[in-house]
């Protein structure tokens, strides 16, 4: 929709065009959430789109994926085979948005929404990845996956700091993963969201939870747990169920629940 | 705020221009003129405003246009070329892959990447469409379209059809009724050519946006307009003070209305939230909204109620107590008076004497249903444009149902002459009801009648959704008393209808819950209560089945409750119930006993094909149910139901056929085809009658100064009323043409065969053109018709679904539905009425609900929480058009634009319940509701024998 507040755009060639930051600004990705919803505190957009952080590389290391990679560019990607951990992350991506939407929405642009229904972050949370952030002067930081968010659409970014990078280490992609969610429809914002990958080495599991709760949070087992310790682990590592209009938190757990279990069938 | 300067081509058109740095390439778009870009939610959702963009197909309103760097992008008008459809618009045109259209632009140009490389599975087009929503098809013309449309649907006169000026036509054009004619504005629709009532801006046209109260209740102490009024582009400012006091209706209804006469066009007080403040008009929208943010407003907060029963105890807050009102005048027994009990509509029927009824029956069940609000959600939003002719006429295009209704409320508001007043109907983009209330024309005529200047006046989604109406919420509670063998003996029903802040619909839609399922079974005690309250919550209004849905949820769901208590096959249980031919409808018929009820009944039944529909049904799921998968559980469901075509007696509809010089048939009707195909079913009516091709009929519609009168298109009344109106007006003009041409002929009429457009006699022949050229007066008839039957319209629908016991999630696998409608006039048509209404009545059996907060706030006003159905939702739809000719409809056809909702979320709780063993009284069915009725293993109420009921 139209954005009428808005008075400035900006389409920097280099990081450096940048001199200062306005509080009311804020980092334009693909915009395919930003301009879906009124944004009356926004007066200003840097759009990141010229400054070409869309790279893809691939090593014997792990993946790094620049912040404004597409879905469409992700879910299009001819991945090596021996690197099953990246098909939660295309599950995800899939799972979320039409096709339209997958060309413009970007996989760092998700992130950074920091929305409880978010479906990128469960995932990498789940793959172990490291985020990279660089600030206006250039200086970079790194930040563990599961830390980068800290509320509802609120992450450790301060003003003018962006996402740069993304970090997957291979251990985790040539491992087996999976996506699960669950919905009031099969299309709409996820009520929860399990994305879960296998150590394809020492075998144990890493669980990415985003929806049925805020931030996003990491569940991990040595090994598959039976359905009364799976329970009793829910109830003692994660607190913040979300209970809003859409579904009470009690479901919301016991889907995470229901869902981590359908996991684990899945990654063996 | 700087401009920023952009270059980009559109279907390779250079632009070179600035823009403001948040608009969306959507309205960068349709300003250039290139309309077939649609602007429907705007928030990426559904997908009607795609374009290609270098090729990829993106969601335009999603796009800032300030990032365009030069990039060429293709809309619907770009994708034609040197005159030859792209191949998916020749697809959708041959499998009439649309109804009211406005969907249809994005629908194309995102089918066609998905087909670049072959044509995907069924399963993966409806996943990949699921970002492009439809109201109307339920998606299974659209699929049909993209995969190669059914050999039974072909369609009978196939496009480009060009005119022809043969002396006679084609013998196989001269057969309409009955056939699968394209809709007429099909090449319209695939090419986005401008026709929406949007798509037009006059000269110097001024926006108009509505400041919306923040509070449920509220008396307003002090406006402020100052700040908004100096804003530079600001035009005119109207708030209570600057517009007449004349109460009025929203309700589109014939005279005399059977609405409260209960709003103003801005008011002092606010009763609910979104309800109107104060209007801005200026020269931009994005003006007209900065400018509502400046109005300075003092509310006195008034305590509000939400809730319907809590508004009718005493002591609630009275939410109309304006002397200048006219409440309903309709009487309570024992009760005070209909203010302070929030009353804004009652009804009460009764046959028989139910105690004794109840006293004789061996099973009695009671239960309780819960319907909730829910929206319309047609794509095109509520628009109207004004502006003044150069004689000082008024004159005002806009999306309606009600043309005429709305130049007589506009006549009332602004007190100009009917006749200074001309309402024209734009191209409509669905409005299922809720373009039978008039929301925007009175201060939209009233701005420019303040102004002088054309002004416009477009809803937001989000103001659909919070400002508009919905289908009434309703508590039913259903008495049933029965025998063992299944007779029906009592039965009883109580509604309580939360009408909203404003009366309008409310009376009649309450009347129809109770009417409708309980006309619908013989029964020799019956009684019904029904009661519309006032509360502070968006507007109940008139959606598709108006009442009778949420009546038909309450007692089809409680039949099928029955017949598992009684251990009888729930077909076998209607069959034995249901009412045959012949049986008159008495319940709800006006001064029974001072009448003869042949003279003054509501509803008849004319043609009766319901027992072949459940045979459809039957059939249909003839194979054995799954066994359980895992956590899964297979159930299947019925229900049945039935609407009237039509109102009898007073819904009227005139016609005006001519003869043109050119030979051709010039019609003028004032009916209103909101989409569903009605400007083509009704040409075909007089294409059959006078035996002529359909392409030689012009038609102009819906516009009170072209047009004869037409009440509108409501209660399944277009092709029922309008249609006989058509045909009885095409067989006096057939008459007049013999008799010209016999005359002509110097012979006797009865000696004149008139076919294939030619007049043949013993002396000589003529065709019709040659008849027109040698006629001086005109060749021309007008008559306006009402129905004197209402003919009612049978449905069955049946569902087989999955629930997943774990997650309770409802997974359709196939739902079928057979319509009793007389006579197919264009079965495509009917086809995709059907299909629609199905798709319509999943999102109330499963996921739509408008959801408020304590304070009135709707929550989820927007498509991405309020979840109509994607194509991903909506399983393969079977229908099956029973046709037994109506004696009473044109051609024998009955009303089918209501019906088709009707069973669906019945069928659903039902096979839920055979699946689950669980019965879920409250809508709609959300996975967290099954599971949390699998959880707590809600046992069935065990049957209460005689000596007591249950609740």
């Amino acid at each position: 929709m139209d954005l009428h507040h808005l008075h400035t755009y900006i389409r920097p060639q280099q990081l450096e065009d940048l001199t200062a930051w306005d509080p009311g600004w804020n980092w334009l990705a693909g915009g395919t959430w930003l301009f879906s919803q009124p944004q009356p505190h926004l007066r200003g957009l840097v759009d990141l789109h010229p400054l070409g952080w869309n790279e893809l590389e691939i090593s014997a290391e792990g993946l790094k994926l620049g912040a404004t990679c597409t879905f469409q560019q992700l879910l299009q990607y001819p991945w090596p085979p021996h690197w099953p951990g990246i098909r939660a992350l295309c599950e995800g991506m899939a799972s979320l948005a039409s096709f339209k939407v997958a060309h413009l929405a970007t996989i760092g642009g998700n992130l950074c929404l920091a929305l409880s229904v978010g479906v990128v972050a469960p995932v990498l949370i789940a793959l172990e990845a490291t985020y990279t952030l660089i600030d206006l002067q250039g200086s970079l930081r790194h930040i563990p996956a599961q830390d980068f968010q800290t509320g509802p659409q609120q992450t450790l970014l301060q003003p003018g700091e962006a996402l740069r990078s993304i970090w997957i280490p291979a251990q985790r992609l040539r491992g087996p993963s999976t996506f699960q969610r669950l919905g009031i429809t099969q299309t709409d914002p996820a009520l929860v969201i399990v994305a879960g990958s296998r150590d394809p080495d020492s075998g144990n599991y890493r669980f990415g939870l985003n929806a049925a709760l805020s931030p996003p949070q990491l569940v991990q087992m040595g090994s598959q747990p039976d359905p009364e310790h799976l329970s009793q682990l829910l109830a003692e590592q994660i607190h913040g169920w979300i209970a809003d209009f859409r579904a009470s938190a009690l479901y919301r757990q016991r889907m995470s629940e229901v869902l981590i279990r359908r996991c684990l069938d899945i990654l063996g | 705020m700087d401009p920023i300067p952009i270059r980009f081509q559109v279907n390779g058109q250079p632009y070179v221009q600035a823009v403001p740095p948040g608009i969306t390439l959507l309205s960068l778009l349709r300003e250039l003129g290139w309309v077939g870009v649609r602007r429907a939610c705007e928030s990426g959702d559904c997908g009607a405003c795609t374009v290609l963009l270098e090729g990829d197909p993106i969601h335009s309103c999603l796009y800032p246009a300030a990032r365009l760097q030069g990039q060429a992008i293709t809309t619907i008008e770009g994708l034609a070329k040197n005159g030859e459809w792209d191949a998916m618009q020749a697809r959708f045109l041959e499998g009439q892959g649309f109804q009211c259209g406005f969907c249809t632009p994005g629908m194309i140009l995102s089918a066609r990447q998905l087909c670049g490389e072959g044509i995907p599975s069924e399963a993966e087009l409806r996943d990949q469409l699921r970002g492009n929503l439809c109201r109307c098809t339920g998606y299974q013309a659209i699929l049909e379209s993209i995969q190669g449309i059914p050999a039974s649907f072909a369609l009978a006169v196939r496009f480009p059809s060009g005119c022809r000026r043969h002396s006679t036509f084609p013998e196989s054009e001269l057969e309409s009724v009955g056939r699968n004619v394209p809709k007429q504005d099909g090449p319209q629709i695939v090419s986005g050519q401008p026709a929406y009532t949007g798509d037009f801006a006059p000269a110097g046209l001024l926006h108009l946006r509505l400041l919306r109260s923040p509070h449920a209740h509220a008396r307003i102490r002090r406006i402020d307009t100052s700040q908004a009024q100096a804003l530079p582009g600001v035009v005119a400012v109207l708030t209570h003070r600057d517009v007449p006091r004349r109460a009025y209706s929203t309700a589109g209804h014939a005279e005399p209305v059977p609405d409260p006469l209960d709003r103003f066009v801005l008011d002092e007080k606010v009763r609910f939230v979104g309800d109107g403040v104060a209007a801005v008009v200026a020269e931009s929208v994005a003006i007209a909204e900065r400018a509502c943010q400046l109005i300075q407003v003092e509310y006195e907060v008034l305590p509000h109620v939400l809730d319907p029963l809590e508004a009718m105890q005493p002591g609630s807050p009275v939410i109309h107590d304006e002397p200048e009102a006219r409440p309903m005048n309709v009487r309570v027994s024992g009760t005070e008076d209909f203010a302070s009990r929030n009353l804004a509509g009652y009804v009460c029927l009764q046959s028989g004497d139910p105690a004794q009824g109840f006293a004789e029956a061996d099973l009695i069940l009671e239960n309780t249903y819960h319907l909730p609000a829910v929206q319309h959600a047609h794509l095109e939003p509520h628009v109207s444009t004004s502006w003044l002719e150069a004689d000082g006429r008024l004159v005002v295009r806009s999306s309606t149902q009600v043309p005429f209704h709305c130049q007589r409320v506009l006549a009332e508001i602004t007190g100009i002459p009917r006749e200074r007043i001309r309402v024209i109907k734009g191209k409509i983009g669905g409005g299922f009801g809720n373009k039978q209330e008039i929301l925007t024309e009175p201060l939209c005529a009233l701005a420019t009648l303040k102004t002088g200047r054309p002004v416009q006046w477009e809803l937001t989604r989000s103001e659909e959704f919070t400002a508009t109406n919905s289908r009434h919420a309703m508590q039913i509670r259903v008495k049933t008393g029965v025998k063992s063998d299944g007779s029906l003996v009592a039965q009883e029903i109580t509604a309580y209808a939360n009408a909203g802040a404003y009366g309008n619909h409310s009376q009649t839609v309450v009347f129809l819950a109770g009417y409708i399922p309980l006309g619908l079974y013989r029964c020799p005690h019956k009684r019904f209560e029904g009661f519309a309250v006032y509360t502070n919550s968006m507007p109940g209004g008139a959606f598709r089945g108006y009442g009778a849905t949420q009546g038909t949820f309450a007692v089809e769901c409680q039949m099928d409750e029955i017949a598992h208590k009684l251990g009888l096959d729930p077909i076998q249980l209607r069959l034995k119930n249901v009412i045959q031919p012949g049986d008159p409808l008495t319940l709800g018929y006006r001064e029974q006993q001072d009448a003869d009820w042949k003279d003054s009944h509501f509803n008849l039944i004319g043609s009766y094909g319901l027992k072949d529909c459940f045979e459809k049904i039957q059939t249909a799921f003839s194979t054995p149910l799954p066994p359980p998968q895992g956590s899964r559980r297979y159930g299947r469901g019925i229900a049945i139901s039935m609407q009237g075509s039509g109102l009898s007696k007073i819904h009227v509809a005139g016609v005006k056929l001519s003869l043109l010089p050119s030979g051709r048939i010039l019609m003028r009707s004032g009916a209103v085809d909101v989409g569903t195909g009605s400007d083509t079913t009704l040409r075909q009516i007089v294409a059959q009658v006078l035996g002529i091709p359909i392409n030689q009929i012009d038609l102009i519609a819906a516009d009170t100064q072209e047009t004869p009168f037409d009440a509108g298109s409501y209660a399944s009344a277009t092709l029922y009323i309008s249609g006989e109106a058509s045909r009885r007006a095409a067989l006096a003009l057939r008459d007049k043409l013999i008799q010209a041409a016999a005359l002509r002929l110097q012979t006797d009429p009865d000696q004149v065969c008139f076919a294939q457009g030619c007049f043949s006699a013993p002396q000589g022949s003529l065709t019709l053109p040659e008849l027109a050229q040698s006629t001086p007066d005109p060749i021309e008839v007008e008559l306006h018709h009402a129905a004197d039957e209402s003919s009612l319209t049978f449905a069955v629908a049946g569902v087989e679904l999955a629930v997943d016991m774990e997650t309770g999630q409802i997974e359709l696998l196939k739902i079928a539905q057979a319509i009793d409608l007389g006579t197919a006039i264009n079965p495509r048509i009917c086809y995709g009425q059907v299909a629609g209404g199905t798709a319509m009545g999943i999102g109330y059996a499963l996921s739509e609900e408008l959801i408020r907060d304590e304070q009135g706030q709707i929550l989820n006003a927007g498509f991405r929480y309020y979840r109509i159905p994607t194509a991903k939702e909506v399983p393969p739809i079977e229908v099956h058009l029973v046709q037994q000719a109506d004696p009473y409809g044109p051609f024998g056809a009955k009303g089918v634009g209501e019906i088709t909702t009707n069973c669906i979320a019945p069928a659903i709780a039902n096979a839920v319940f055979q699946a689950t063993g669980l019965r879920l009284r409250r809508l709609p069915l959300t996975p967290e509701r099954v599971w949390q009725g699998i959880q707590s293993g809600i046992d069935p109420p065990q049957p209460v024998r005689a000596s007591g009921t249950e609740r």
